[in-house]
């Protein structure tokens, strides 16, 4: 993207999003309650951090890209380049691939073994804050308004850092946005907090998440932000 | 919402699309898994991809692209390679990605022995299920080539 462009992209970024502050605050708070309340996640009483279930849990065939997109975390004064990404996957044995490429069965047998039980697709994300990328688990997106907006929900982890850990992740931070879509672009607005040892660092977040058909001209695509 | 605020919106709402535009079909993305087989002799690749003709190793094998969801699945014999008491699988792609997502799903037992990535991508190692899962990730990537060798114990 050229330096032009991203300049009308902040300025254009950062108008829009401060009007819609006001409203995505209020559908934050009115979010589903936090994954941790339903035993997503074990704390960690010493406050160094929560593990989350096995790496690879989120094994599978991704079927559609749900949110994609980019824009900045803003703290204090600084500036930070994110990147998003939620995908769409089939959940998805490893084992059970092998079984099928073991039977010799057809290519288009195995398309509809993968896209037999659409109702089990799950989301799996990541985001690039600078150049970390951390990866999105317990990802929910909620109907915000009964329209076309939702709030997206996820956490933040990384690897487990240890030699015994490696299978496991941990929870570094926390990504709450309200996705407003319009016939003029999709944009994401809300917060993002890293966990320190000692601390929370909180960010705020501008995302533009207009999918590249819209940006074309073809007009919203209601079905790339249907909810799973 | 006041007059005032109504204008600014709009203003702003210009100015994203004028920033935005510019990049409209631009934006390219894969996100592939690899099912390697129990025999070591083939793959499943299958996820989404914008524009499959950077795969060439894909052209002599059976592949199913859905253009309008960018879904790709294909089996393939050209990935695995046997060396020895090793096993090679070389993954090249050709062409500039914005974003490269992909993982390989290696029978278990298999011992990773060396991992090769082009500058840019960063790469996990972990166990899953019987399986050496090795998760490749990257940004702003211009022809993208992962190899891997491992061993079975």
């Amino acid at each position: 993207m050229t330096s032009i462009n991203k300049m009308f992209l902040a300025v254009g970024l950062a108008v829009l999003l401060l009007t819609l502050a006001k409203i995505g605050s209020a559908q934050i708070q009115d979010a589903e309650k936090d994954p941790i309340d339903e035993g997503v996640f074990a704390i960690d009483p010493e406050g160094g951090g929560t593990r989350s279930r096995p790496s690879g849990m989120n094994a599978g065939v991704t079927v559609e890209v749900v949110l994609n997109g980019q824009g900045f975390a803003l703290q204090e004064n600084r500036t930070h380049l994110l990147r998003i990404n939620v995908e769409r996957l089939i959940p998805l044995e490893p084992v059970n691939i092998r079984n099928m490429l073991a039977a010799n069965r057809s290519l288009t047998e195995i398309r509809e073994a993968i896209m037999a039980e659409p109702e089990k697709a799950a989301y799996r994300g990541f985001i690039r804050l600078d150049d970390t990328i951390y990866r999105l688990e317990g990802i929910r997106i909620s109907p915000a308004d009964g329209g076309e907006n939702f709030v997206l929900d996820a956490y933040l982890t990384v690897p487990g850092q240890g030699p015994c850990d490696q299978n496991h992740s941990t929870v570094a931070g926390r990504l709450q946005a309200f996705i407003a879509s319009s016939d003029e672009g999709v944009i994401g607005q809300g917060e993002l907090v890293l966990y320190t040892a000692m601390n929370f660092i909180p960010y705020s977040l501008l995302l533009d998440l207009t999918p590249a058909s819209q940006k074309a001209g073809a007009g919203p695509q209601k079905d790339q932000l249907m909810l799973a | 919402m006041t007059p005032s605020i109504t204008v600014v919106s709009s203003f702003a709402v210009i100015f994203l699309f004028v920033a935005t535009a510019a990049t409209a079909d631009d934006y390219k993305q894969l996100s592939l898994s690899v099912y390697v087989d129990e025999d070591l002799s083939k793959a499943l690749v299958a996820g989404y991809i914008c524009d499959p003709s950077g795969l060439s190793f894909l052209n002599s094998s059976e592949r199913i692209y859905e253009q309008d969801t960018g879904m790709l699945y294909a089996v393939t014999d050209s990935l695995v390679k046997s060396q020895g008491q090793s096993w090679d699988i070389a993954f090249p792609l050709s062409g500039y990605y914005d974003e490269y997502h992909a993982i390989f799903y290696i029978p278990g037992g298999a011992e990773l022995k060396e991992m090769d990535c082009s500058q840019g991508l960063v790469f996990l190692s972990s166990n899953y299920n019987d399986s050496l899962v090795l998760n490749v990730h990257g940004f702003d990537i211009t022809d993208p080539e992962v190899n891997i060798r491992f061993s079975i114990s």
